[in-house]
């Protein structure tokens, strides 16, 4: 029996990850997320991402699913009489939530769901340019995108025109229209928004995961405004005399955290996501560090272990400053690599959680396990995997049973490295092989269906037993190491 | 942690790791890449039933999840991280932790001053710590800071997998592939 087997990082489904919605400036705004921008009025665009962590560890806890916590926490929180509308990009939400709106309709929407799409698809082009029109004006008052949106109003006139001309009536006919082309033949605004409109289809080839939460919004081009509902608390030193060293700065870093928690606005329920250290150096260069906590911090109880977890990250982002500094000072008379003479530390992002959910971290704290607090402690993610199990019908026709946590009647051998893509080699090399598996993929997407079979074998090449396929063609790759 | 909590249903085996424990203490694993030596320990953790730290300084290679499936491991008890000097970057929030099970899967050099820290840390708070080298232990360089100190490899021809002690006491183990995965 052949098993299909995946990792969810190769996974491309795509989750929606802005939400469009009317409330009124109170710290309730920021209960899902600390990133805010406020549209128009009262209708504000909130910005998943930086939060997706905190709220998946939530729905593992309580042993629910990410959508639904998020949908229970949206209708608590903001009500149901309400269009609220969920999506892949800002100006896609604010397309459908307009239209909603004006039908008069409730509830959640999603942008990806199959009602949707046909909605969305069957918008007159009068709706898309009032919509475009509100963005270039959103964006004047703003002042972001000049540029781009130099004679934006006349060009959106003439892009009706030529649409009128067409006989083209709702968005849905020109889909497959390229944006490039609208931008070379508009403008640069009318092709950003045009990329806006479908931006699945134009996303960006990134490396990054979607839901990265350190990444800005660079979600094809567009600008994001952050809403302050009151200025970021935010702390200024300068030091007598320059510092150089860690264990220099750090009581006087402990000093600035001493401060911060005494401020209201921090305590709880209030926690940090986000610290911006602005760094003075001697020459007066200014080195912002930007210093994101996966797993919202509680300045209190922070206080309480000494900020142990703050000192942590802050000493990680203060060597990788020195190691850049380094670099940059090494051909020069440069003294020393940084010369601290004062820092400014602002707390760009909080979160307003619930109660309950503030429940639930206190339970974590007392809990069996801290491997969210250890989180916050270490430089790198902490990764946990999950396989998935396909249910493709294999070669023989039998479907892949799940099977968790339990030992298979016959012990399929895997190895323990996987190369991050096969590398070819010449069958002459191999020494000794066994046969294991043969797998297949989704070979009715594809053209060439048999360009998806493989056959793997455990081989020994220069004295290693690797994991390595033989394609349909005949060719041998390394694909893995059994370590 | 006692003793008792590594119990293998192969007699070998089991003879094996009660003439040399690894619970609760440092143990240093030659291991190289395409050897198969992680298998041992990875058997061990699975034993072990605890939640576990793996730990790697170098990106050469992912994580393949279905081998820690496929052993039966509950994926949901093994976090992985890649830290570049984890021994210097880790110290602190290690003291902190709840991992019951560490492994050090590392390229790096180790200081005496360090293989100090990590024995004292593992005799001081019972944490079942694996150090796994990417190459053949030899008994001339001695490691005075580890418990125990094997070596561990895979022969395709045989299909024999050899444990053999360089510190302690037993004799070279030779156990087939499903002897040590049923172990």
């Amino acid at each position: 029996m052949a098993k299909l087997l995946s990792f969810f990082q190769y996974d491309k489904k795509k989750n929606p990850h802005f939400v469009i919605l009317r409330f009124k400036p109170t710290a309730e705004l920021f209960r899902l997320t600390p990133r805010v921008m406020q549209l128009q009025g009262d209708l504000y665009l909130l910005d998943l991402k930086s939060s997706f962590d905190y709220w998946e560890k939530i729905a593992r806890y309580r042993a629910q699913k990410i959508g639904d916590l998020i949908e229970e926490t949206l209708l608590h929180t903001y009500g149901k009489e309400q269009v609220i509308v969920v999506c892949e990009h800002p100006f896609q939400g604010y397309l459908l939530h307009q239209f909603l709106e004006q039908k008069e309709s409730s509830g959640i929407f999603y942008t990806d769901a199959r009602i949707s799409l046909n909605i969305y698809r069957a918008l007159s082009w009068a709706h898309w340019s009032e919509c475009a029109r509100d963005f270039h004006q959103f964006f004047e008052e703003h002042k972001v995108l000049t540029s781009e949106r130099k004679k934006a109003s006349s060009e959106l006139k003439r892009l009706e025109k030529l649409v009128i001309s067409l006989g083209v009536k709702n968005l849905g006919e020109m889909e497959q229209v390229d944006f490039e082309d609208l931008q070379r033949r508009f403008s640069k605004f009318i092709g950003l928004l045009w990329q806006w409109t479908y931006p699945g289809k134009f996303e960006k080839e990134n490396d990054m995961p979607l839901l990265n939460f350190a990444l800005d919004v660079a979600i094809l081009d567009f600008p994001w405004i952050q809403f302050k509902l009151r200025e970021n608390p935010l702390i200024q030193v300068h030091l007598e005399f320059p510092l150089t060293e860690w264990d220099h700065l750090k009581p006087e870093l402990e000093n600035s955290f001493i401060k911060l928690s005494r401020i209201r606005e921090l305590r709880s329920p209030y926690r940090i996501v986000e610290f911006v250290w602005s760094l003075t150096l001697y020459d007066l260069e200014c080195c912002r560090l930007p210093i994101h906590f996966k797993f919202p911090i509680d300045m209190e109880q922070e206080k309480e272990e000494d900020f142990e977890s703050l000192m942590v990250q802050f000493q990680f982002a203060f060597e990788e400053l020195n190691q850049k500094l380094k670099h940059k000072y090494e051909d020069t008379d440069h003294v020393n690599a940084a010369y601290i003479i004062g820092w400014q530390l602002e707390v760009s992002q909080t979160i307003f959680p619930t109660l309950s959910n503030n429940e639930l971290f206190d339970q974590w704290k007392s809990g069996k396990l801290k491997f969210e607090e250890f989180q916050n402690k270490v430089k790198h993610p902490l990764n946990r995997y999950i396989v998935l199990d396909i249910p493709i019908p294999s070669l023989n026709f039998q479907l892949y049973k799940k099977e968790e946590s339990s030992l298979p009647q016959v012990y399929r051998v895997q190895p323990f490295h996987l190369l991050p893509s096969p590398q070819e080699f010449l069958e002459a090399q191999i020494e000794c092989k066994r046969f294991i598996e043969r797998t297949s993929s989704n070979w009715w997407d594809e053209e060439d269906e048999q360009s998806h079979f493989r056959d793997y074998y455990m081989c020994q090449v220069e004295g290693q037993i690797i994991y390595a396929f033989k394609d349909y063609k005949g060719k041998w790759f390394k694909h893995g190491l059994f370590s | 942690m006692s003793l008792e909590t590594l119990t293998f249903s192969n007699k070998r085996l089991q003879e094996f790791f009660k003439i040399n424990p690894v619970v609760g203490g440092l143990t240093e694993w030659g291991a190289p890449l395409g050897q198969l030596g992680r298998l041992i320990p990875a058997v061990i953790i699975k034993n072990l039933a605890k939640p576990c730290l793996w730990v790697r300084d170098s990106q050469d290679f992912e994580v393949y999840p279905s081998f820690w499936r496929d052993l039966g491991i509950n994926l949901k008890e093994v976090f992985f991280l890649y830290d570049e000097d984890p021994l210097k970057n880790l110290r602190i929030p290690l003291k902190s932790s709840e991992f019951e099970v560490i492994v050090l899967d590392l390229n790096r050099f180790i200081t005496p001053a360090n293989m100090n820290f990590l024995a004292h840390y593992c005799r001081r708070q019972k944490v079942t710590c694996f150090l796994l080298r990417k190459y053949f232990l030899s008994p001339k360089n001695g490691n005075p800071f580890c418990r125990h100190r094997f070596n561990c490899s895979y022969s395709l021809q045989r299909d024999q997998i050899q444990i053999t002690a360089i510190k302690g006491q037993h004799k070279p183990l030779w156990l087939s592939m499903k002897e040590v995965v049923y172990g």
